[in-house]
């Protein structure tokens, strides 16, 4: 039997519990393939999800519920898969399968550094006094970011926008509100002291360079250019970022 | 206020900072003020230059007017070149704003001997005072000690600050006496020895709050490379010196860049010694966390590092009589010592091996450079490379790979690596 789970986290956890209380069943999810599989419709079941991620806690460790959220997130497609492996590699460690374990291990570091590049990346502006930042992710590594720009921007309200998938997380008052939207917000707005401070940034960006020792290999290595176009320092010219 | 002013000293005064590498880190395990810790042990990088180093702080001097007259400094007093000051809260609101915006993790905060050490020393403290307090600053602060200023003023930068730094930039009495006739030896001792005495009356046994802590983060200092004529050997043991007397949290190696012309120094000309702060970076990393002795690395007779084979294969070749090690049964400082298995896959190995069999393949998974380990090691008593092969051909073959060491050394980022 296959069945065919919403594409969410708590919808795959749901489906795991189902696989492992049942035999003989193949999950995909319904961003994989639409059509070609003739799937039966996997509601999501929030206990059961509750349940089987709790389990995962219990007997192998957070760093475990980690690895399997990391690797849905990394969006392989095979990561029903690959995920099943891993727990079954967990249940029993000699059974030489160690395979899914360097697969989930090269996820996580995947997912980690995107999120640490994001964590220096992202820029601000301030904007009617709420932080602004919006970026293009490989991964949906939104949620995960937030929690640490929660801390980092000392509790001021603010809006990491997603422009890839359209995703908007608002932080206020202590909340996080995720939003689909298929917009650019405040792509009009300006203010001549927040040009005036990105300015400096960008001088200070260019002074900070030592001529004599340029690299831009090393350069495009550590930033790569796929990840430049959200940030101010790399304009040329001198049209704002919001 | 920022100002327009603002604009052009910014500019004067980062490019006046800008060769100072002491500030590498931005991480400390105990940073003061705040909470958040990045998802990775090391600082954030929010942007890099396009000399491809990472820029976490905003490095900055205070002041360039400087009374000094070092040989290889830009901004000494003879040295012709625009001059700029910025305000305590012109410098302090700047950093607020650009923190608030992630574009940085903190400040670096350097300057020139202004009328005195202790006016400099102050104008110092002022910044960093409003910064924690009128801004509630939570970012790391790195500021300079000054050589020459009151200890009690050192004391008290301490208490706000993550790390200090003063920098020795001559590994010898002798050379600093030649290129820096204004300031002593023991001058510039003086303060490091009195910061890691504050420091060690704050080790774990007393019961303090994070808050009240002296610098969290240590101190360090830098030397410059390649502007006298101290050789590795010197270097290294002046490090080391540092680390075990001193207790230094790091130490730093900027290449001399010829930025004035004088017959004391290499001439303008001369090309920047990339390639040996490189090497000793290497030999740093191994001597902190690689458990490797500076005797160990370089002997008195050979000078200087070996600028073609790095530290370690290069001690591993002269003694191979130790290799090959088993990685199934080797210990965690034995697997260190195998070129090609780093702290990551030594760790992995150990963590691993418990439960699964390492063989190649695994170790291929781990990402161990093979091409380099396959020399030195056996798994399960199995080996593809190790027979036949003598120190001499292994020497000439890493020699060779001149594809290795340009990915080596791009990875490295000519030493400026900030995941420590």
């Amino acid at each position: 039997m296959i069945i065919e789970y919403e594409n969410t986290f708590d919808g795959l956890l749901s489906a795991l519990y189902t696989y492992y209380t049942c035999k003989d069943i193949t999950i995909i999810n319904s961003s994989s393939m639409p059509g070609l599989l003739e799937a039966d419709k996997h509601e999501t079941n929030f206990e059961n999800a509750k349940k089987f991620g709790n389990r995962i806690i219990n007997k192998f460790g957070i760093a475990a519920y980690e690895n399997i959220y990391f690797a849905f997130i990394y969006n392989a497609t095979d990561k029903e898969s690959s995920i099943i492996q891993y727990i079954n590699f967990l249940v029993n460690k000699n059974n030489n399968n160690n395979m899914a374990y360097f697969k989930i291990t090269k996820y996580r570091k995947e997912i980690l550094n995107t999120i640490m590049r994001f964590q220096g990346f992202l820029r601000f502006s301030d904007i009617y006094g709420i932080m602004y930042a919006k970026y293009e992710p490989e991964y949906d590594i939104t949620f995960l970011l937030s929690d640490y720009f929660k801390e980092r921007l000392l509790g001021s309200d603010f809006i990491i926008h997603d422009l890839k998938r359209d995703l908007l997380l608002f932080y206020k008052n202590q909340e996080k509100v995720i939003i689909k939207i298929n917009k650019e917000i405040f792509a009009d707005y300006d203010d001549t002291n927040e040009q005036y401070i990105q300015n400096l940034f960008k001088t200070y960006f260019e002074s900070a360079s030592i001529k004599e020792r340029e690299n831009y290999k090393l350069q495009r290595n550590m930033f790569p250019l796929k990840y430049r176009h959200h940030a101010l320092e790399f304009k040329k010219d001198n049209t704002n970022i919001f | 206020m920022i100002t327009t002013a603002t604009l052009e000293k910014l500019e004067i005064l980062s490019d006046a900072a800008k060769y100072d590498a002491s500030c590498a880190s931005s991480y400390t395990q105990n940073s003061k003020y705040s909470s958040i810790r990045p998802f990775n042990s090391s600082g954030i990088c929010h942007t890099y230059t396009q000399d491809g180093r990472c820029v976490s702080l905003l490095k900055v001097l205070f002041t360039n007017k400087c009374t000094y007259n070092c040989t290889y400094c830009v901004n000494k007093v003879t040295n012709d070149v625009r001059r700029a000051s910025f305000t305590s809260e012109e410098l302090a609101l700047l950093t607020h704003e650009f923190y608030r915006r992630n574009y940085i993790s903190g400040l670096f905060l350097s300057s020139a001997v202004d009328k005195s050490p202790n006016y400099t020393q102050q104008n110092i403290y002022k910044t960093i005072l409003l910064l924690r307090t009128k801004y509630s600053f939570k970012g790391y602060i790195h500021a300079k000690a000054i050589a020459g200023a009151d200890l009690s003023l050192i004391q008290a930068c301490g208490y706000l600050a993550d790390r200090m730094s003063i920098n020795i930039e001559l590994p010898s009495r002798e050379s600093l006496k030649l290129l820096a006739p204004q300031k002593s030896f023991e001058q510039i001792l003086k303060p490091i020895d009195y910061i890691s005495r504050q420091s060690r009356k704050f080790l774990p046994l007393h019961n303090i709050s994070e808050k009240s802590r002296f610098l969290p983060g240590g101190q360090s200092t830098q030397m410059i490379i390649g502007a006298s004529d101290d050789d590795d050997y010197q270097i290294l043991r002046t490090s080391k010196y540092l680390y075990n007397k001193m207790n230094l949290s790091r130490v730093t190696y900027s290449a001399y860049i010829p930025v004035c012309d004088n017959s004391l120094l290499p001439s303008i000309n001369t090309k920047i010694p990339l390639k040996r702060e490189n090497r000793l970076y290497q030999a740093d990393w191994l001597m902190r966390y690689y458990f490797f002795d500076a005797e160990e690395l370089i002997s008195a007779e050979e000078k200087n590092l070996d600028l073609n084979i790095d530290p370690k294969t290069n001690w591993a070749l002269n003694n191979f009589n130790r290799f090959p090690i088993e990685i199934n049964n080797a210990d965690y400082k034995t697997l260190l010592r195998i070129p090609g298995i780093g702290r990551r896959s030594a760790a992995n190995i150990v963590n691993l091996r418990n439960d699964v069999k390492i063989d190649f393949d695994v170790l291929k998974q781990m990402g161990v450079v093979l091409k380099r380990a396959k020399y030195f090691i056996t798994a399960s008593g199995k080996n593809i490379s190790y027979k036949n092969c003598n120190p001499q051909d292994l020497r000439e073959l890493f020699t060779d790979e001149k594809s290795f060491q340009l990915s080596f050394f791009n990875k490295g980022g000519v030493g400026y690596d900030n995941r420590i």
